[in-house]
């Protein structure tokens, strides 16, 4: 409200210089944002470490707890700790392995920031990985043996990120015509594109020559991701990265980017504003959708060679926890994507080791997670600067 | 704000006990001094009022007597017993009541389920009968008419500020403090709310009124306290001797030049800045909220906005830069026709805003100033690929020289920024650039006086340059001093469009409650010029206008005050 | 043999319970203005507490304490996040589904195929003898009678009771309490354990009375289906009741079919309630949201901050 009445005719004014401010420096006062820009670099530096140290005593915590599960589970949590470390970090096989979980874990993470970017809340990268590798799967089936390698690799992909694309945009749609909040219907539509997969490999798609759980034939070679040079890893980590340095460079350099966030801040603001509202939260949605059919593609033609039941094992769920823990930012999310791949990797040390099931590792993460999401960098806003 | 008839029983400064008593209250927020050494007290039967420029320190006085903030040092008395306060629910134990001014009632409930959140301190249920029946008991008790099954979200806000009212009775509030509580009220809502109060006081209630109209504290105050910069610059004084100048002059510690009484008619061959013909649209819940508007605003003039909160302002001013779609008329900026094309076509034709709820509507937290900047007018920025950050940064600094008001630093991010200062932010977007139409709502909305009259100053100038303005305010003097035309409104119907130099608080307030409709009135440009002779003639009808603007009318016409 | 319309009504009822028990533990979170994404979760967790404590002590009772315990342990792990710290219910609420995942594989492990003494269906004298009727609605296990009580229960307690009124203020408009000397953190941390102690009810009874088993990940997205049946619920723990049937319908659907001999793909019929899920949102569209309590539209409006 109006704080105070302007006088309407006083004296003649003092011509166009503004009335001096008020004498005291009381809270609102035009004096007070002035702060100086010098110090900050030097506070920014105590922030980062603060920072840092917040998350070892998180990650720390979080190990904490799980050595007291295991304990109650009767494992030996410093045996269990030994194996894991060695079978996970101390061999090539399984740092490449770290790798090679990585590639669809950042491609999903990313399916979460750039929707995030604009507010919205993609929690339907699993069934985005899913309609990935079912597009990749099907052009596989019918072009594999046909068509030179590389193009039906090519063929592979962009189906696959033309599916994850139509996958999210669905749910983008139906945000945008008849309201449904993105992360509900994501969800659902997770377990719809799971039972899609299982029809598949079921009765059509079914490898007639398979034995045991039903699978979908396996890949011809051309079809099959290339290695990086004589390492186990194969060129779906690169796809990764390259996505990644795409991501940042759309969202931090581009007019595009520099909308969503807009829209992420306060959609109403950005409408006002004239911006295409309902373009752009869809054109994120797609741009997420499509890294997450490219994930599911990498997965299935870097690793799987086959549909199967178990084929994603929850790296849409990991990959939206990667993104949270990266705090939607595309260069963290590296980091946070590996930092996942290496739980998920010492998990099947863990089952082979210590005979407990691979699951178990959620619970780590779970754990890491709820210690980052509670007690570090409170802030409210994740907005970075530009 | 309106004509208050009530009389304050003449002399009733008693000498009795005060009902409450603050001494030495002081709070430091960080670097802040929000109050300093403040005292101020109410005794039984009295209206004592509190005024204040913006960050005078008000807020945080009351926040301390009502529990919400611990002073620093100094001490609280209720009936002579020295008390602290630790919580809203100990100072409503002591008998100290609040009357917030965004009030707090839960719209979704009844008035017994609001009651009952204060009144129904144990048990399974609400025993929601029982309350009702004492909620009407007391209503006709007091005097104050209440529905206790009514939704809170149906009743209009003088039926909410009741409702409230009774309810801090209700808990057995010998104090009642009023924030701000005529600031969204129409003229005769404002007449029979002091009613109320001089009932109250009548009664022996302390109450504390706290506001920023001259006129009313004269009205209905036995006593005035002036707060400045955090510390008490009038204490306790009987204010019917004061002049209005002396009042202002206390609150903002110096005198405020004021707006140029010259208005030259500005010549302007380009189409109507703004042009609404028979205009409808509907509100945020679906009901229709403007009816029927046929309304021009020419290039060159300001037409003000005038009309009890929630009369179909916002969704004027939302219909004439796109941003709200019509269901029937046509709305045409600088001579384009938006139909449907939304805020877009709005930017295109030449329309900018300074919305009523920034916040939610125009601010995005996460940004930096410069970037609202660039996000006011995005397609003067683009670069091959994205925008031009350095441009936008020259845009900005040109501007700041511009309008010169104070703008935060490019770099800040909103989130940090208190409302005024992102108020600044939205003027200076607005008022910074070449627009043919600018719709402004609440200019000066969180601002001091100074920057208010800066603001003023500015809708002007922009005025001078050949712009249309729309200017909606609560503020009748504001609206007085500054507009051509005065458009008023009452439930979404345009009333009467009135010049401003001729009319007066009585013909606009019976606008405002849908009295006679006057017929539109020609464009501006044919209109006089107002003046300050034909600005204080009209004065003369208005015997209690006692604010700022009849004092500035007295001081150029020689008058000798009222 | 009785007809296909009774076996798929009375399997909706039985099936349809434990989501009703989530949907009204989710309706309680949500009214206090606190979304629960961990009631995926919060389910499977105390299906196991309740498939583990009736293994070991015998009796299926001390199993649905267990089970309430689970869940109401689980949500407070979001309530901590969300109420204490802050963070992004979305967020914390998968965390929290997460950890319940990997908790309940560690420690279920061991019960898998282990036989219990389950809560078996019980036939209520006289009245399941009403022809139709007496089939569908009273041929269940007691869970699913005391479901025909909660939901009431539930909503008697939101809309006239006094604590009712605090977790309704605090969803609509939390200041109001503050007001009144209320904490808001107190009631939203109650009405979220509340919430997820149904939520571990439900799972109860999926693992004790429904499937009389145990096994990985068995909820299968119950939980997030109850979300759904909130919104659309607008809220009203009635209309959770009768949307919780439509879905125990759809799961029906698919056994009462095969065991007909109709040979349609399990994994289309086992899409269904996801699908009919979306079909029921998107058909009462936005109007629904416009019911939500005002604090919590505004987690549902600002979500990545």
């Amino acid at each position: 409200m109006t704080e105070a009445t302007i006088p309407a005719q006083f004296s003649p004014p003092d011509a166009a210089t503004a009335a001096p401010p008020p004498a005291s420096g009381a809270p609102g006062a035009p004096g007070a944002p002035g702060s100086p820009a010098a110090p900050a670099a030097e506070s920014r530096l105590a922030g980062i470490g603060r920072g840092l140290g917040r998350w070892a005593a998180a990650l720390g915590a979080a190990l904490v707890v799980f050595t007291v599960l295991l304990l109650a589970k009767g494992a030996n949590p410093f045996t269990v700790y030994a194996d894991v470390w060695t079978s996970t970090f101390t061999n090539t096989p399984s740092i490449e392995q770290i790798f090679v979980k990585a590639a669809p874990l950042l491609l999903g993470a990313l399916a979460v920031v750039v929707p995030a970017r604009a507010g919205l809340v993609n929690v339907g990268g699993e069934g985005q990985i899913v309609i990935g590798a079912v597009a990749a799967g099907g052009i596989a089936l019918a072009f594999d043996d046909k068509l030179g390698g590389g193009l039906v690799v090519v063929l592979m992909v962009v189906a696959a990120m033309a599916a994850g694309a139509a996958w999210a945009g669905l749910a983008a749609l139906l945000r945008l015509t008849v309201g449904i909040n993105e992360a509900v219907s994501t969800l659902l539509m997770n377990y719809i594109a799971l039972d899609i997969l299982l029809y598949l490999i079921y009765s059509p798609w079914k490898d007639p020559d398979g034995t045991g759980q039903p699978t979908s034939a396996e890949l011809a070679d051309p079809a099959k991701l290339p290695y990086l040079g004589m390492s186990a890893v194969h060129v779906g980590f690169v796809f990764a990265l390259i996505a990644t340095a795409v991501v940042f460079v759309l969202l931090r350099y581009t007019t595009w980017g520099f909308r969503l966030r807009v829209i992420g801040g306060n959609p109403e603001a950005a409408r006002r504003a004239g911006l295409p509202v309902a373009l752009l939260l869809l054109s994120a949605m797609l741009v997420g959708g499509a890294l997450a059919g490219l994930a599911g593609m990498v997965h299935f033609a870097g690793v799987e060679y086959k549909l199967r039941t178990g084929i994603t094992t929850n790296f849409g769920y990991i990959a939206f926890l990667a993104s949270w823990l990266a705090r939607h930012n595309p260069l963290s999310v590296v980091v946070a994507a590996l930092a996942l791949a290496a739980i998920t990797v010492a998990g099947d040390s863990l089952q082979l080791d210590a005979g407990l099931p691979a699951a178990t590792v959620n619970i780590l993460m779970g754990l890491v997670l709820i210690a980052v999401l509670g007690w570090t960098a409170r802030r409210k806003s994740g907005g970075n600067a530009r | 704000m309106s004509t208050v008839t009530v009389e304050a029983p003449g002399g009733s400064t008693t000498t009795a006990e005060p009902l409450l008593s603050v001494t030495g209250f002081t709070k430091r927020f960080g670097e802040v001094l929000a109050n300093s050494d403040v005292s101020f007290d109410v005794r039984p039967g009295e209206v004592h009022a509190l005024i204040g420029e913006n960050g005078a320190g008000k807020s945080t006085l009351l926040k301390l007597v009502y529990g919400m903030y611990k002073p620093d040092s100094g001490e609280m008395r209720v009936a002579g017993e020295k008390v602290a306060v630790g919580s809203p629910t100990q100072a409503r134990a002591l008998g100290i009541g609040m009357v917030f001014q965004d009030l707090r009632l839960v719209p979704a409930f009844t008035v017994t389920e609001n009651y009952a959140l204060a009144l129904a301190r144990s048990g399974v249920t609400i025993q929601a009968r029982e309350l009702s029946r004492r909620i009407a008991a007391a209503s006709e008790s007091y005097g104050l008419a209440v529905e206790p099954d009514a939704l809170v979200r149906h009743l209009s806000i003088g039926e909410r500020q009741r409702t409230e009212i009774l309810k801090v009775l209700m808990t057995g509030a010998r104090i009642v403090i009023l924030d701000e509580p005529t600031s969204v009220l129409a003229p005769t809502e404002v007449d029979a709310l002091f009613a109320m109060v001089s009932r109250l006081r009548a009664q022996g209630f302390g109450i504390v009124i706290v506001t920023h109209k001259l006129a009313e504290v004269r009205a209905i105050a036995d006593r005035v306290t002036v707060l400045r910069g955090g510390r008490v610059v009038l204490a306790g004084t009987d204010p019917k001797p004061m002049t209005d100048a002396e009042l202002v002059e206390a609150m903002v510690g110096q005198t405020v030049a004021a707006l140029p009484a010259e208005r030259p008619t500005v010549a302007s061959e380009a189409p109507p800045a703004l042009e609404l013909v028979g205009v409808s649209a509907l509100g945020d819940r679906g009901v229709t909220a403007l009816h029927d508007v046929t309304l021009t605003v020419s290039p060159g003039e300001i037409v003000g906005v005038a009309g009890v909160a929630g009369s179909g302002q916002r969704e004027l001013c939302e219909v004439a830069v796109g941003a709200r779609p019509t269901s029937a008329g046509t709305v045409r900026v600088s001579g384009r026709e938006l139909g449907r094309g939304g805020p877009t076509a709005g930017l295109t034709a030449g329309a900018v805003d300074v919305p009523e709820d920034p916040v939610n509507d125009a601010v995005v937290p996460t940004l930096t100033v410069l970037e609202h900047m660039a996000l006011g007018h995005l397609r003067a920025f683009l670069r091959r690929i994205g925008l031009d950050w350095g441009r936008v940064g020259r845009h900005t600094s040109d501007i700041n020289e511009k309008v010169q008001l104070r703008m935060a630093p490019p770099h800040r991010r909103v989130a940090d920024l208190s409302g005024g200062n992102i108020q600044r932010v939205m003027l200076s977007r607005a008022l910074g650039r070449d627009a043919s139409l600018v719709v402004a709502a609440y200019p000066s909305r969180g601002l001091d006086i100074a920057t208010t009259r800066r603001t003023q100053e500015l809708l002007l100038a922009r005025r001078a340059d050949g712009a249309g303005l729309l200017v909606v305010s609560e503020d009748l003097d504001e609206l007085m001093s500054v507009a051509d035309r005065i458009a008023v409104f009452c439930a979404g119907r345009l009333t009467g469009v009135v010049p401003a130099a001729t009319t007066n608080r009585q013909e606009l307030g019976a606008l405002m409650t849908g009295g006679v409709a006057v017929p539109a009135a020609t464009p501006a440009a044919a209109d006089p010029v107002p003046t300050a002779e034909t600005a204080a003639a009209d004065g003369t009808g208005d015997e209690t206008a006692t604010d700022a603007a009849a004092v500035a009318k007295d001081a150029q016409t020689g008058g000798e005050g009222s | 043999m009785s007809s296909l319309a009774v076996d798929v009504l009375s399997g909706a009822v039985v099936g349809g319970t434990a989501i009703m028990f989530a949907g009204l533990g989710e309706t309680v979170s949500e009214r206090a203005g606190v979304i629960n994404l961990g009631t995926e979760g919060c389910m499977l967790g105390g299906a196991l507490a309740a498939y583990a404590a009736t293994a070991t002590s015998g009796s299926p009772w001390v199993g649905v304490l267990a089970g309430i315990g689970a869940g109401a342990a689980l949500a407070a792990v979001h309530a901590v996040l969300v109420v204490a710290r802050k963070a992004n219910q979305f967020a914390a609420g998968l965390t929290v589904m997460f950890f319940a995942l990997g908790l309940t594989s560690l420690f279920g492990a061991a019960y898998v195929g282990r036989q219990i003494n389950s809560l078996d269906p019980w036939d209520v004298p006289g009245l399941s003898s009403i022809p139709w009727v007496g089939e569908i609605l009273f041929t269940h296990d007691p869970l699913t009678y005391l479901s025909f009580f909660v939901a009431p229960a539930v909503w008697w307690l939101l809309y006239r009771s006094r604590v009712g009124l605090l977790v309704r203020t605090a969803g609509e408009h939390s200041e109001v309490l503050l007001v009144h000397g209320y904490s808001t953190s107190t009631v939203r941390y109650a009405s979220v354990i509340a919430g997820g102690g149904l939520c571990g009810l439900g799972g109860a009874h999926l693992s004790i009375a429904y499937s009389n088993a145990w096994f990985e990940n068995m909820t299968v997205g119950r939980g997030f289906i109850a979300v759904a049946l909130v919104i659309f619920a607008t809220w009203n723990p009635l209309r959770v009741m009768a949307g919780s049937y439509l879905f125990g319908a759809a799961l029906a659907l698919s056994p009462a079919l095969q065991a007909r001999g109709y040979g349609i793909n399990q994994f289309a019929l086992d899409a269904i309630p996801f699908v009919v899920t979306i079909l029921v949102l998107a058909v009462l569209g936005k109007r629904t949201l416009l019911a939500a309590p005002d604090e919590l539209r505004r987690v549902f409006e600002t979500r990545t901050a």
